[in-house]
């Protein structure tokens, strides 16, 4: 992870890899809350980089809340939801309900999107249907 | 230069000197002692943390819950420094801003001020319009002497719909402290329409309308709250203030008296009020309440100082001397300096009264008692040369001279001393060394010519 860092790899994903060195610890805290990490994650920086100090620890904090702001939305929630992802609950209680209520909207989406399929294909049973699988094994 | 010029410019020149000689004592009228009611000044007692722990405006989370009721019981027992380290778990944005709000109370009770404004800045960074944080951050602000800071979150408070009576009181506190009267008396106003009883809004709004210059509002304020309190020493007080702001002398005696009447016991307002009644004339009051006053307080002696001056200025001698009387059996409470300031005052009585070899006596004591007083000396050497004793009189005019206050009135007193004597010369040399010391005594330069021109004319 840290040579697709250095040799700028295309990645989606952000890692959590970041040495030491690394000092813009408020960018890393941005990017951890607005693709859902936990505030947590810093724990194992602070207890294993030596230079990691109360400033450091404020600074991801405050880039954190940044990216709380942008994390916790409607349109985020509702992404997670519709997608059946599982519910990121880093969001602070008076942000938190936007997020939720996208979540549930998307997991309502979901659902009947699922449910849809499911009267579809037993219909299609009832009605002699076989499935295509099946016909294509009989022929074969 | 003709006999009858010399004559009358010697006359005038006596009557400045003369004026000088009295210009050492200060009168009741004089601006040097303005007439002082003393007031209750607007206070505001900053109340330490003391609430319930509570969070009015914000809840907290439901995951919290049971947090929350473990917290409650450490609370209850009392155990407050175990509430913090329990919290003191978590980064505070894991927290619901009810639970920061409280981490922020339990710092201000333990008067852990510092961290205590830390985290009611961070929860209102998370929600600006909380009430509560923002009247808990200015009741630390005050304390923490920091009215500006205070203000402005109280300000905050009422704009996001604070109603409570002491956020408005104190709100109109700092106003008027810091940004006059003006921007006082509408929060004076909210706080005593929620607490018409209480004293602080009271003091408060009748003061900033005071200053306002409002004052026929303060006095029908003060109307109204008489009515409901008539034995209310302090809006006694305060009706005097403003009679007196208004130059309303009756007005003011009439509340003074009155505060008396219920009670009042302080000096200054004893004082004041005993000031006041010489200046509409009332003497024999006046004396009684300086009687009084002498009953009630320690013996002061710059207090009685002005009172015998005042009533010398009106040249109420009797009143004087009945005073001193009165004085007179506690006179081993005083220092020397004081005794002497006591036999000066006695002195001028006797002299006034015509008794002269008391006079005499009374005013040797009060050098004895202390030779540095420039005061006495000049009025004994006045004394003494009205009595034409000018060489004792010459003695004391030298020793006030030394006297760096009294220089220019010893010196003036020594040349007209001379001019008695029908020693031009000496006068002459008094006079020039006056003018050389003093040059803003104009008139002096007449004078010197005068002198001049008779010795001239001697020698001629």
């Amino acid at each position: 992870m840290s040579f697709c860092l250095l040799a700028g790899c295309s990645n989606t994903k952000v890692s959590e890899n970041v040495s030491c060195a690394e000092k813009d610890w408020g960018e890393f805290g941005r990017q951890m809350a607005e693709t859902g990490r936990e505030v947590r994650t810093i724990d194992k920086y602070k207890n294993s980089c030596s230079t990691f100090d109360e400033n450091d620890l404020d600074a991801y904090l405050d880039g954190y809340s940044r990216g709380l702001v942008t994390f916790c939305t409607y349109d985020t929630g509702y992404q997670h939801g519709s997608k059946n992802m599982e519910a990121q609950l880093i969001c602070p209680y008076e942000i938190r309900q936007d997020y939720v209520k996208g979540y549930n909207a998307g997991k309502f989406k979901f659902d009947s999107t699922i449910s849809d399929m499911k009267r579809l294909r037993d219909a299609e049973e009832r009605d002699g249907y076989v499935p295509l699988m099946g016909r294509e094994a009989d022929e074969q | 230069m003709s006999m009858e010029r010399i004559i009358y410019l010697l006359a005038v020149y006596s009557t400045i000197v003369t004026g000088l000689l009295l210009s050492v004592s200060v009168g009741a009228k004089s601006v040097d002692n303005p007439i002082v009611i003393k007031l209750d000044k607007p206070v505001y007692v900053v109340p330490r943390f003391t609430g319930k722990f509570r969070q009015r405006e914000v809840s907290v989370a439901p995951d919290e819950y049971e947090m929350a009721d473990r917290l409650r019981t450490m609370l209850d027992e009392g155990n407050a420094q175990a509430v913090l380290d329990e919290l003191a778990q978590f980064y505070d944005i894991e927290l619901s801003v009810a639970m920061i709000v409280l981490k922020a109370q339990i710092y201000f009770s333990l008067e852990e001020y510092s961290e205590a404004e830390k985290t009611y800045k961070a929860a209102l960074a998370r929600q600006p319009h909380l009430v509560r944080a923002h009247t808990d951050l200015a009741q630390l602000y005050m304390l923490t002497d920091r009215p500006l800071q205070a203000r402005e979150h109280f300000a905050n408070a009422v704009s996001f719909g604070a109603n409570e009576a002491h956020i408005h009181g104190q709100l109109g506190y700092l106003n008027i402290t810091h940004f006059g009267p003006y921007a006082a008396i509408s929060a004076y106003q909210q706080a005593m329409s929620l607490e018409p009883e209480n004293k602080q809004w009271q003091q408060g709004l009748l003061v900033a309308l005071s200053q306002a210059g409002m004052f026929e509002s303060a006095e029908a304020l003060i109307v109204d709250l008489l009515a409901v309190n008539p034995k209310d020493i302090d809006l006694w007080l305060n009706k005097a203030a403003i009679s007196m702001q208004q130059d309303d002398v009756n007005g003011a005696l009439e509340g003074m008296e009155m505060a008396l009447l219920l009670g009042d016991e302080d000096r200054d307002n004893l004082k004041s009020t005993a000031q006041l009644h010489l200046q509409v004339g009332s003497y024999s009051r006046a004396v009684e309440l300086i009687k009084n006053d002498l009953d009630l307080h320690q013996l002061n002696m710059s207090v009685i100082n002005e009172y015998l001056t005042w009533l010398q200025q009106v040249n109420m001698y009797s009143d004087i001397e009945s005073v001193l009387e009165h004085i007179q059996p506690r006179l081993h409470e005083l220092s020397a300096n004081d005794k002497s300031i006591f036999y000066y005052h006695q002195g001028q009585a006797f002299a006034a009264d015509g008794q002269d070899q008391a006079a005499d006596e009374t005013y040797q004591q009060a050098i004895d008692l202390d030779p540095s007083s420039g005061r006495a000396l000049l009025r004994y050497a006045n004394f003494l040369q009205q009595e034409k004793r000018y060489d004792k009189a010459e003695l004391l005019y030298m020793r006030a001279e030394g006297i760096d206050v009294f220089t220019k009135n010893a010196l003036l007193g020594k040349a007209q001393l001379y001019i008695e004597m029908l020693d031009y010369r000496a006068a002459l040399e008094a006079l020039r060394q006056a003018y050389a010391r003093y040059p803003e005594l104009v008139g002096l330069k007449d004078n010197i010519e005068v002198i001049e021109s008779i010795i001239r004319a001697k020698g001629n």
